[in-house]
């Protein structure tokens, strides 16, 4: 057996110390990271990724555009946007106008308040659908559809949410 | 340039390109390939121009005044289809200098600058999109990598050191390893957010995600008003009428129905994708750790979009080109004996392939699970010949041959997982 010299450990500390340090910089370039990610949030390039974090048993929403029928209408094709980022763009305001009024529930917006939010994304998505030259109809309605889930399975709900 | 030239004259050719590459380093024509995949993946993902005229509600750079103030400029310009012209053609050129290897710590920071920038206008809606981030991130990695080398390089220049093999030109191990590491941080996060969002509930709570399946199954037939996602099925009618919203009443899709009803399966099969996100920090560890990892991330995401019709073509593509990493695994196996498969593994992979993908081309047009199933298993074969607009019968000849390569890397990465504990 080799004698635990200093001299005949150095090697192997060092080799040891090169392997390490590689995985070392790597761990911290890692965690600093997913550390700066997380407290920075919604900031591109940068995200927390939040999507599906919370599953839970609450209804889903989503929303859609119909015309003055009633009948729904192609979101993208029209708006050059998806009927997810519809979505998002409502949570954004809501969300907003609750931290600015200190409430944090979405379902305790004062009703006057969430119809007018409601409206301007509504309004802003018609620009939008004119600015890139495929105009939404005359009349078009905003709408959420609610999944409900329950011991009988999956049922759905529909509100108007807006319309022009 | 002039590394390669001297290397060539003291080594060879065949040593000079391949040299560097080893279980746990990138070599110099390795890391040509990366960056020539992972250019093109950068451009495709630049072909998705969002001309918003506006910038609503600010992010990232757009949410800093002071610095647009200073500027005296605003992203917004970027809306503007001329001046987006010229963005791209500043990135045409700084892309060849990448694939080519020169003037990186010049070259990448246009490429960045102008992906975050066009990203960051898209993101500045009110409505974050998560598509197109890991490419931004590796983008912005890759930079940090080049300046630091840069740095390290010119220190060592002046101070008239040798050059250590950490920094020699032709090692391009930083840049694929810490684009492994940013990607690779990026899936921790969203296990992190799912942690603190579900207060640690998220694998008790995950057979609830079968009802976003119904949700992202509607989004997307309202987007488009394609009828294959409400199963091509005209709205079903409740056993009580409803004028107001029958017309909007859909079938459950298959999967979700399903799940609901087995959450105990849904806990195993969303808690797979749970613990791979958590643990892919480990795909640092060497290539072959980078290509069970990609393999299995790759294998994620088509899972994803097959359930939840949620696809994240970038991800998969900036995961397929650096932790699956076709091109590295073929220039092992040809550079070192200890790392090629015996004839019999490339005989069995050839012939599993085949095998797979004659039952996959069989099947192509079926609905059923295996069918689905056949499918996901080329999903990572098919990554890279599907970033080409190949002829049908090229692309999967080029399927087929990633598929005979990656079977065989996996083989001998278990092999030289035996071998060692032997």
């Amino acid at each position: 057996m080799p004698a635990l010299t200093p001299s005949a450990l150095l090697p192997a500390a060092r080799r040891l110390w090169l392997a390490g340090g590689r995985y070392f910089w790597l761990a911290a370039f890692m965690g600093a990271a997913i550390q700066f990610s997380l407290k920075t949030g919604e900031h591109y390039p940068f995200s927390h990724f939040p999507m599906y974090g919370n599953p839970n048993p609450r209804p889903v929403d989503y929303y859609f555009l119909t015309d003055a029928e009633g009948q729904p209408l192609p979101v993208v094709e029209l708006t050059g946007d998806t009927a997810p980022k519809l979505k998002k763009r409502l949570n954004t305001e809501l969300n907003e106008w609750g931290f600015a009024n200190d409430t944090r529930v979405k379902s305790e917006i004062p009703l006057d308040i969430r119809a007018g939010i409601t409206k301007a994304i509504l309004d802003d998505t018609v620009a939008q659908s004119k600015h890139r030259g495929t105009p939404l109809p005359d009349q078009v309605q905003l709408w959420r559809g609610e999944i409900h889930v329950g011991e009988d399975g999956y049922h759905e709900t529909f509100v108007k949410e807006a319309e022009n | 340039m002039t590394s390669l030239i001297r290397e060539t004259r003291t080594y060879g050719l065949k040593e000079a390109l391949l040299g560097g590459t080893g279980l746990r380093d990138a070599g110099r024509l390795e890391g040509f390939f990366l960056r020539l995949l992972f250019a093109i993946v950068v451009w495709r993902s630049l072909e998705f121009y969002p001309a918003y005229p506006g910038a609503p509600k600010p992010v990232g750079l757009a949410a800093w005044p002071a610095l647009w103030e200073w500027l005296g400029w605003e992203i917004t310009r970027l809306s503007d289809p001329a001046f987006w012209a010229q963005c791209l053609t500043w990135v045409k050129v700084a892309l060849c200098f990448y694939v080519l290897g020169y003037g990186l710590p010049v070259a990448l920071p246009v490429i960045t600058l102008v992906h975050v920038a066009i990203r960051t206008l898209n993101n500045s809606q009110g409505a974050a999109h998560h598509g197109f981030q890991m490419v931004s991130l590796a983008l912005l990695t890759q930079t940090l990598v080049v300046w630091f080398l840069a740095l390290a390089r010119g220190w060592i220049f002046v101070r008239k050191k040798t050059m250590p093999r950490w920094a020699a030109p032709g090692n391009w191990t930083w840049l694929w390893i810490y684009t492994i590491a940013i990607a690779a941080a990026s899936y921790i996060i969203s296990v992190c957010s799912k942690l603190d969002a579900s207060k640690g509930q998220w694998l008790k709570n995950s057979p609830y995600v079968a009802t976003q399946i119904v949700k992202t199954h509607r989004q997307n037939y309202y987007n488009s008003l394609d009828p294959q996602f409400i199963q091509g099925v005209a709205p079903a009618t409740p056993a009580e009428a409803d004028p107001a919203t029958d017309r909007y009443r859909h079938p459950i899709p298959h999967s979700a129905d399903w799940l609901g009803r087995h959450p105990d399966f849904a806990r195993i099969l969303f808690g797979a994708g749970f613990f791979l996100e958590l643990l892919v920090f480990l795909a640092v560890l060497d290539r072959r750790a980078a290509l069970f990892f990609g393999l299995g991330l790759v294998s994620l995401h088509g899972s994803i979009a097959w359930l939840m019709e949620l696809s994240f073509p970038f991800n998969e593509r900036t995961v397929g080109v650096f932790f699956v990493n076709a091109a590295g695994w073929i220039i092992l196996m040809a550079k070192d004996p200890a790392w090629r498969p015996t004839r019999k593994i490339w005989l069995g992979s050839i012939i599993l392939a085949a095998v797979l993908l004659s039952a996959h081309l069989a099947t192509a047009a079926s609905e059923s699970t295996i069918a689905h199933f056949l499918d996901l298993a080329h999903h990572p074969a098919a990554i890279i010949p599907g970033l080409f607009n190949l002829p049908a019968a090229v692309k999967w000849t080029a399927v087929l041959a990633s598929q005979t390569l990656l079977i065989a890397a996996v083989a001998v990465s278990v092999r030289s997982l035996f071998r060692r504990r032997a």
